[in-house]
């Protein structure tokens, strides 16, 4: 025991160094067990991906994909509203995105696809609960989540990537009634 | 009269005779080391200059919180000026000259100076050359957006066609000769460096991050020619693709003049808290942990993009080796300096250094929640995200920079010190830089959590008082950086030898500057570390420094 403490304090920065190694590993393998079992936040939290999606919101894109609705651009489906927007990018930076002004009733799930064909681009809103904050690229569709606050108003959603010189005004409007 | 007049006109011969081509040769093509190390120190104060002139103008714009699109072509311009001007030309020619320096200063030279002196010129003139077509899409350069040349959007606003092809190429061979220039350094370190001794700290921080930065450049080069390759020969560019690899270089540019700072500041920071380094094993061990985290970090820039959720899952590991190996640098420099009879920081380069320190730490402490997963949306693609990384920049890079610079004129030229009066001006100009751009950053990362979108032209005016705020602390510190760096260069150039060695030489000299004349003087530098805090001595000592 007494050579165990002696060889210890001899290599006292060796030591501290491993222990700081362990204390990474610990950490990391715990985060990745919190995430995996969902008793944290989720890894997919921010992420535009459709697997982000929670289940039942899942399901009503795949039934908004499989049965578009006739204006092609939002149908409420098991109180999902699912919204097919489009970001286009325009030299007057106005109507960037299609459409521009989303109506739906307080504490109601909502999924936007966002597609993007031109340039990168994004969606940026902030709510009473957290923000909402997503990038989305060419050829491939950002999923956004988010339950709508339970207070009516009007709440503006802006393009936060730099897309063209206007982008500072290429904004929407989110309405609670 | 005639006296005067003849004095008058031998004066001016002899402060003309400095533009000889003699002279004028060794500031362009230097034939020794610290030839080369001067021509990128000077490289990245041009660059500085451009970088802040161009700041200036965006914060002047941003004073003001709702400027109509029109204004974004102007805006965008210098944002794009301000951008490359800052990534690709100061931040590498920063490492390049702070590598070298660390090379200087262990007794290591550099042999290929002309090859080094020609890949100077030709990364900066490439630069220069796409900088001229009016560049506007922003130094991430993004695709689309950055090969975009129609109605609604150009990314270069006098190029066209082709010759955004060229442009393109241009910066390729901006990022390839630096990245030679890098290859160069090791090659010579490993030549130079004498059989059986360890390199110091110093030298070995900055011949380790060459090799970071000769591996991670590439991807620049890369990312760049396959525009080029868009424009000249019709290849597809994939977004995500080009995101991944302009993030592969993009991440550790950000470290690739601070790691090489790190081992500065393990050499100036026990020579100035008058004590050994608290552990030079955990210095060399760190390393490996910041060269490893600096290269596999980059995905957390993306993390609002669609990415796979395994790789978003790396950047946990990626970042906690970073984050460990960077808290190491904190807590060994800290104890150095806690566990020392007093640190002096009277001396300029010591306060610099510990001021770039103090950054790094008020700098570091920002980006710590940027990679956790239910953070990072909140403040992504805002000014959070803008006010950290400038507060490393103006802090950690940019005082660490000067910190070497301080001590580059104390080098070079024998018997040259900083008076008292200087000292006092040189610190206060340090100050009057730092406090106002460590409040310019939390003021930053303040508005960005409140909904301030990086690079917006307007914005709600709820934000107003702070843009306003960080404008003018801009501006008040600018002049700190002006008077210390101007205060130290001053004296340097009106240095007579006369009041050490008892001959006139008065004026600029460049071969003193430059190491003409006979054998180049190695690790030059006053003995104020022999007694803590007691004045600086004129004194000096010569040779390498291999046992640090």
């Amino acid at each position: 025991m007494g050579d165990l403490k002696e060889k210890f304090l001899h290599n006292a920065e060796l030591a501290w160094f491993v222990i700081m190694l362990i204390m990474v590993a610990v950490f990391f393998s715990w985060s990745v067990v919190q995430v995996t079992n969902g008793s944290s936040t989720s890894i997919r939290y921010g992420l535009p991906l459709f697997s982000g999606l929670p289940p039942f919101a899942q399901q009503a894109v795949i039934n908004f994909q499989r049965h578009p609705p006739a204006n092609g651009t939002s149908e409420v489906i098991n109180g999902v509203l699912v919204v097919n927007m489009t970001a286009y990018q325009n030299s007057t930076f106005s109507d960037v995105f299609q459409p521009n002004l989303i109506v739906v009733q307080p504490n109601q799930p909502v999924v936007i696809i966002l597609n993007s064909p031109q340039v990168i681009t994004g969606f940026f809103m902030r709510l009473p609960d957290g923000v909402v904050d997503v990038n989305a690229i060419p050829g491939e569709p950002s999923y956004v989540y988010f339950v709508t606050p339970s207070q009516p108003g009007n709440y503006t959603w802006s393009e936060p990537e730099y897309a063209g010189y206007g982008f500072s005004y290429m904004t929407g409007t989110l309405e609670v009634v | 009269m005639s006296v005067n007049v003849r004095t008058v006109l031998s004066k001016v011969t002899s402060y003309l005779s400095f533009f000889s081509w003699k002279n004028v040769k060794a500031i362009l093509s230097p034939s020794n080391t610290t030839g080369v190390i001067w021509q990128y120190f000077a490289g990245s104060l041009a660059w500085l200059v451009v970088v802040g002139m161009a700041a200036m103008n965006l914060r002047t714009y941003l004073t003001y919180p709702a400027n109509s699109p029109q204004v974004g072509v102007t805006y965008y311009s210098f944002l794009t000026l301000h951008g490359w001007s800052a990534m690709l030309g100061l931040v590498p020619n920063a490492a390049i000259a702070v590598i070298a320096y660390s090379m200087y200063k262990n007794g290591l030279s550099i042999r290929r100076t002309r090859l080094m002196s020609a890949l100077f010129w030709i990364s900066n003139l490439g630069l220069l050359f796409a900088l001229l077509g009016g560049p506007d899409m922003g130094w991430y350069m993004y695709p689309p957006l950055a090969i975009e040349d129609n109605s609604n959007f150009h990314a270069f606003l006098l190029y066209r066609g082709a010759m955004i092809g060229i442009a393109y190429l241009a910066l390729a061979l901006n990022s390839m000769a630096q990245t030679i220039a890098t290859i160069v350094l090791v090659g010579d370190a490993y030549a130079t460096k004498p059989r059986g001794q360890k390199l110091g700290i110093f030298a070995a921080y900055g011949v380790a991050f060459a090799v970071i930065i000769a591996l991670t450049l590439p991807a620049l080069t890369a990312a760049e020619l396959w525009y080029s390759l868009y424009f000249l020969a019709s290849v597809p560019v994939n977004t995500l693709l080009w995101l991944v690899l302009f993030w592969f270089y993009g991440h550790p540019v950000v470290y690739y003049v601070p790691f090489p700072l790190f081992g500065a500041l393990y050499y100036y920071v026990p020579k100035f808290a008058g004590r050994e380094l608290f552990s030079e094993k955990w210095a060399r061990w760190n390393i490996y942990l910041l060269a490893i985290g600096s290269m596999l970090i980059w995905v957390h820039h993306i993390q609002t993009f669609p990415i796979p959720v395994a790789v978003r899952l790396w950047i946990n590991l990626s970042t906690l080796i970073l984050a460990s190996g960077s808290g190491l640098t904190v807590l060994n420099l800290g104890l150095t300096v806690l566990l020392s009879k007093g640190y002096n920081f009277r001396d300029p380069v010591g306060m610099a250094t510990l001021m770039a320190l103090v950054g790094f730490i008020l700098g570091g402490v920002q980006a710590v929640p940027l990679p956790m997963f239910p953070i990072n949306p909140i403040v992504h693609n805002t000014y959070y995200v803008v006010g950290h990384f400038h507060l490393v920049i103006w802090t950690l890079i940019l005082m660490g920079f000067t910190a070497v610079f301080l001590d580059l004129l104390r080098t070079v030229r024998p018997g040259f010190d900083y008076s008292k009066q200087t000292s006092m001006m040189i610190n206060a100009g340090i100050l009057l830089w730092t406090i106002p751009f460590a409040t310019v950053g939390y003021l930053m990362s303040v508005e960005g959590y409140m909904g301030m979108l990086r690079r917006v032209i307007a914005y709600p005016t709820v934000l107003y008082p702070y843009n306003l705020a960080i404008s003018l602390l801009a501006e008040v510190g600018i002049a700190g950086i002006v008077m210390a760096i101007g205060s130290a260069l001053v004296e340097f150039l009106t240095y007579s030898t006369s009041r050490t060695a008892g001959v006139s030489v008065s004026g600029p000299s460049i071969g003193v500057m430059l190491g003409e004349g006979g054998q180049e003087v190695k690790g030059v530098e006053p003995k104020f570390n022999a007694t803590l805090n007691a004045s600086p001595s004129k004194g000096v000592k010569t040779g390498g420094e291999l046992n640090d």
